[in-house]
């Protein structure tokens, strides 16, 4: 049997009840408040146990001043009901006899039930917090000077704890032991667990040791689970404090442990609604502070099971999915996971690998792209060589400050520099034509200055001799309003040169073919103005030797004959001269010119012609023309070539009928006009469209080049030569040049 | 030049011509009037006394052959001897058609010409 608890206090006190008693009754009033609290099973015995350490501990915290607890135990797990009533009121009415308690507690219902049945005897004035089952409440009515704070125990709960965790649960082990406290929870339980019957089959253990009890939960049948009640002592008689076979059944155990008591949680139950002593401990601490102040007891608060809370490893061992749990639960005993226990770790990990990740995927894309960048770049330039070198066109750069002069093979090679050679500004100039240079160098000063683009044409002679023209296109960059560097291309444009002074030879040719044709045509009126002088200097010449012969010689008659042949001889040069200007080759040479004159010698060109073939030709010249910008030989052509196709149209109509006309005048727009208008027969309305189309004739023997010849000279003019049909019959020629810039200008 | 006297007439309308024309009848003793115009021929009043006229073919008016053509309708019988510049075979043709004595080229050589005046003056009338 275990010893009653007894406080320090009771060392001091020692023995002669009586004498103390009296020495306490002269001290009362004296000395720090005392509480007493009076155990039902002992100091230790769970549950008990924490609610009594609790009430404690928290009315020493709350109470303003120091407290002195005493401690007696009833172990009335272990003893009949009343067996130990006389004894313990004996003793502890000599523990206090001096001094009485000035509070009270009893915890449980044997305790509670001996202090209602003594309570004239022990301290009626001291005021009594009894915490019971709510079963024993009736009982204690009428108990004087208490308070009573009941536990609510619901027995159908435990069962549906369990069902709700574990709804297919059959068969369920309910742990009592044998002392009298269990059997009568035994009793509540069976009598309780009745509804349950039909879904669950409850046996009970109190006939059990705990080792038969571990043997039996050990091979429990699927669908079981172990309701742990509490075992304080077992079929044996052996006794278990502080819920050390509630450890011991868990280790045996196959199935599920359920509790009934806040505190099983973490000892290997489950877990569901539960009832915590230690909120009842604070709520008779909460009662009994009051009542040492002497304070009237205010309401008890009903301490009902708390909110489901479960074992986090238990759901784990058992494999419960947290999902199926009642709402508004806790999962305690949770073991951080590493995610848990590490989290910032690993995000800084997690992050930094990210990190890495990141850098390293911009790095691959800006690596990619670059790549492909310089695949793109590669294709550009390999474009841009590919057609540099086909068009043989070259490029440079011209460092201003330095002179320095990149170029690509072509433009060296142009220059007849190797391609490794290194180019400068004086170097080039060198290269250069001396006839160029100076407006070369003039033209990059001017290049510099603007940033527009310069073209320049010009000669180069290249280390063989060989002289070769280039065109060079460019343009200056400027940084801060001073030329940095001139970038541009260059290309030999020799072949084009000369393939363009191919083509102006032979239409030069093709126009002097055209026009000896066409002088071939006036040989009648070449003939006639050369064979007059030509016969009167014959004449004279014949004369002059008669006279000579005669005695005296006719001296006054040679003078006059020799004066006539002088003057014959200047009028045929005069005629060859007019007509060798027509038969020469050359080139057209753009000067300003007066078209009145160039009308009135071609019309006395073919005056005899035209008398020849009977035409009438009128000039009707405006006076005070403006010069145009013109070739005279090639205007004459084109002139003649007019008037000749006028007289060749009218020649198949009566004499008198055959009239041309010449008109020049100034036009509206400021361009100089020549009209040749005849009186034949006009053009035929589908030749007017191809007149001027080369190999287009109407005349039998015609080469067709003639009007195709005189349109292309007029355009070389920046003139245009049109043909049309007047309304009272016959053609007209328009010849429309523009006038000579300096007049327009003027 | 006396009033009846036959003379020959230089019709053409190139005065330098007629002139060295004139001169070189005049060396070889001929007279001779020259007209600038085929009309001035006409107009002159003593022109049916021309034994011969010396004809251009080409004239400012009237050319040489309707000269010679006009001549021969109304009745006057002149010889006509045709000089021109022109060197067109169809104005040959045509000029011996219509009677010319002959027919000459510019430049002709005075030797020739002389021959034909004076085969045309010497020569019987027609």
């Amino acid at each position: 049997m275990d010893r009653p608890h007894i406080t320090r206090r009771r060392a001091r006190i020692g023995g002669g009840l009586f004498l103390l008693l009296l020495s306490a009754l002269a001290a009362e009033g004296a000395g720090p408040p005392r509480v007493l609290i009076l155990h039902s099973h002992g100091r230790e015995f769970a549950p008990f146990n924490i609610l009594s350490s609790t009430f404690r501990t928290e009315l020493a915290r709350q109470s303003s001043e120091p407290l002195e607890f005493y401690e007696a135990s009833m172990e009335a797990a272990r003893y009949e009901e009343t067996a130990m009533d006389l004894p313990l009121a004996d003793y502890l009415q000599a523990m206090f006899a001096q001094r009485q308690p000035d509070l009270i507690l009893t915890t449980a219902e044997p305790s509670s039930l001996f202090m209602a049945r003594h309570r004239s005897r022990l301290f009626p004035s001291t005021p009594l917090v009894g915490v019971v089952n709510q079963r024993m409440v009736p009982a204690m009515a009428g108990t004087t000077n208490a308070t009573i704070i009941p536990i609510h125990v619901e027995l159908a709960v435990l069962l549906e704890n369990i069902l709700e965790v574990l709804p297919a649960t059959t068969n369920v082990i309910m742990v009592l032991g044998k002392s009298p406290f269990e059997l009568y929870w035994t009793e509540q339980c069976r009598r309780e667990f009745a509804p349950f019957a039909s879904r669950v089959a409850v046996s009970y253990v109190n006939e059990l040791t705990l080792d038969q009890i571990c043997a039996r939960v050990a091979r429990l049948p699927p669908r079981s689970a172990v309701l742990y009640g509490m075992l304080a002592m077992d079929a044996a008689g052996v006794p278990y404090e502080q819920e050390r076979a509630l450890r011991i059944l868990h280790a045996a155990a196959n199935a599920p442990l359920f509790g009934v008591l806040e505190h099983h949680l973490g000892n290997g139950i489950v877990g569901g609604r539960l009832i915590s002593m230690e909120a009842l401990g604070r709520e008779a601490a909460r009662v009994g502070l009051r009542l040492l102040r002497r304070e009237t007891p205010a309401d008890v608060r009903p301490t009902r099971p708390s909110q489901p809370a479960y074992d986090w490893r238990e759901l784990r061992r058992w494999d419960i999915s947290e999902a199926g749990l009642p709402a508004g639960r806790e999962v305690r005993f949770r073991v951080p996971t590493f995610w848990e226990e590490y989290k910032w770790q690993l995000i800084a990990i997690h992050a930094l690998c990210l990190l890495e990740g990141l850098l390293i995927f911009l790095l691959w894309r800006n690596r990619r792209r670059l790549r492909r960048l310089q695949g793109a770049l590669c294709q550009s330039e390999e474009r841009l060589s590919l057609a540099t070198t086909s068009a043989k066109v070259g490029i440079w750069s011209w460092n201003v400050a330095s002179g320095a002069i990149e170029a690509t093979p072509e433009a060296k090679d142009i220059f007849g520099w190797g391609a490794s050679e290194r180019m400068t500004l004086p170097m080039f100039l060198a290269r250069l034509h001396p006839d160029d240079r100076t407006a070369v160098q003039q033209a990059l000063d001017r290049a510099l200055q603007d940033q527009t683009i310069h073209e320049i044409q010009c000669r180069i002679v290249r280390p063989d001799g060989q002289t070769r023209w280039i065109a060079a296109r460019g343009r200056a960059h400027s940084r801060d309003g001073a030329p940095v560097n001139m970038l541009g291309v260059l290309l030999d444009v020799t072949e084009r040169e000369q393939a363009q002074a191919e083509a102006q030879r032979q239409q030069a040719e093709l126009a002097h073919t055209s026009r000896v044709s066409t002088m071939g045509e006036l040989a009648a009126s070449i003939t006639h103005e050369l064979n007059q002088p030509l016969g009167a200097i014959l004449s004279n010449t014949e004369a002059a030797e008669m006279f000579l012969g005669q005695n005296p010689p006719a001296l006054a008659e040679l003078r006059d004959i020799l004066a006539d042949i002088r003057k014959d001889d200047e009028r045929a040069s005069e005629v060859i001269c007019r007509m060798r200007s027509l038969f020469r080759k050359r080139q057209m040479e753009l000067r300003p010119i007066d078209l009145n004159s160039v009308v009135q010698a071609v019309v006395r060109m073919v005056s005899g012609d035209a008398a020849l073939r009977k035409t009438t030709i009128a000039a009707a010249l405006s006076p005070r023309l403006p010069p145009v910008q013109g070739d005279r030989v090639h205007l004459q052509q084109v002139l003649l070539n007019l008037i000749m196709n006028a007289m060749e149209a009218m020649a198949g109509q009566a004499p008198e009928t055959r009239r041309l006309t010449v008109h020049t005048r100034l036009d509206d727009q400021g361009a100089v006009e020549v009209a040749v208008s005849d009186c034949g027969p006009g053009i035929e309305p589908n030749q007017l469209g191809r007149l001027f189309e080369p190999f287009s004739t109407t005349k039998a023997n015609g080469m067709g080049m003639g009007l195709a010849i005189s349109r292309r000279i007029i355009e070389a003019h920046h003139g245009r030569l049109t043909a049309a049909n007047q309304a009272g019959g016959g053609a007209l020629f328009r010849l429309i040049l523009p006038v000579a810039e300096e007049e327009r200008e003027s | 030049m006396s009033e009846h006297e036959m003379y020959v007439a230089v019709v053409d309308d190139d005065d330098s011509f007629s002139r060295a024309i004139s001169r070189l009848l005049r060396a070889a003793g001929m007279d001779s009037v020259v007209f600038a115009s085929a009309e001035a021929f006409l107009r002159d009043p003593t022109h049916p006394r021309a034994s011969c006229i010396i004809l251009d073919i080409h004239l400012g008016g009237m050319s040489g052959l309707d000269l010679c053509r006009l001549l021969s309708s109304e009745g006057h019988v002149a010889h006509v001897i045709m000089v021109t510049a022109h060197d067109e075979p169809e104005f040959c043709q045509e000029a011996r058609q219509i009677g010319c004595a002959a027919y000459f080229r510019k430049p002709v050589p005075g030797k020739l010409l002389l021959e034909a005046v004076h085969n045309v003056v010497n020569a019987p009338n027609p």
